[in-house]
């Protein structure tokens, strides 16, 4: 299926697709995460919700390989028991824009999509993920570092001020 | 944890990905693409 979409996806699967600066976290870290975020020893019977590594080169394919071994160590069991799946990407396709950042809610979320044309310029932009990191939860947050970064953003005022008073609660 | 680099070849995007100026320094920042399925 060339343009799956979120009602008709085909044999597409939802992913996190992450650009990273690998001077500052790399693959291996990322594998962690990802090995620690999900439980390995069973999958999902559709393949929209599978576990899965998508990986992008035969050096993440090796790095993912090693990484479901470790992880089968820690758990004690064999490899082969890991239902999750290594497999190469094939076509990635960017979700609808209201899947994207769905932390961004509220008063805020109209003001932010007027920022971003599209999907993909939302998806990518480094400021609402971080916005969207920030307003969500479940994950170790900075966030005195964030607020004093917030100015660096050029955002309209009308959500600095949102975002400062939601996390400031 | 792995001390192991990814050799692939560092792509640069284009175009500015949003109108915001810090998003515009960011992407012109070398980067690498993980992508995970999670349940």
């Amino acid at each position: 299926m060339e343009k799956p979409t979120y009602y008709a996806m085909g044999d597409h699967t939802e992913v996190i697709s992450i650009d990273f600066d690998p001077d500052l976290i790399s693959y291996s870290e990322l594998l962690d995460y990802f090995w620690q975020g999900h439980r390995c020893e069973r999958n999902n019977s559709s393949t929209q919700y599978q576990n899965a590594v998508f990986y992008r080169n035969d050096e993440q394919k090796k790095l993912a390989e090693q990484a479901l071994k470790n992880r089968a160590d820690t758990l004690g069991i064999k490899p082969e028991k890991v239902a999750t799946k290594i497999i190469p990407v094939k076509t990635f396709t960017y979700a609808e824009k209201y899947h994207q950042k769905y932390a961004i809610r509220g008063d805020i979320r109209e003001t932010i999509d007027s920022l971003f044309p599209d999907a993909k310029s939302l998806a990518d932009s480094t400021v609402a993920t971080r916005l969207n990191a920030y307003l969500g939860d479940g994950i170790d947050q900075d966030t005195e570092k964030f607020l004093s970064e917030l100015s660096d953003y050029a955002l309209p005022q009308s959500i600095v001020d949102e975002v400062r008073g939601r996390l400031e609660r | 944890m792995f001390n192991t680099r990814i050799k692939e070849e560092l792509v640069t995007e284009s175009a500015p990905v949003s109108s915001l100026s810090f998003d515009e320094k960011i992407a012109k920042t070398p980067y690498e693409t993980a992508t995970f399925g999670m349940g």
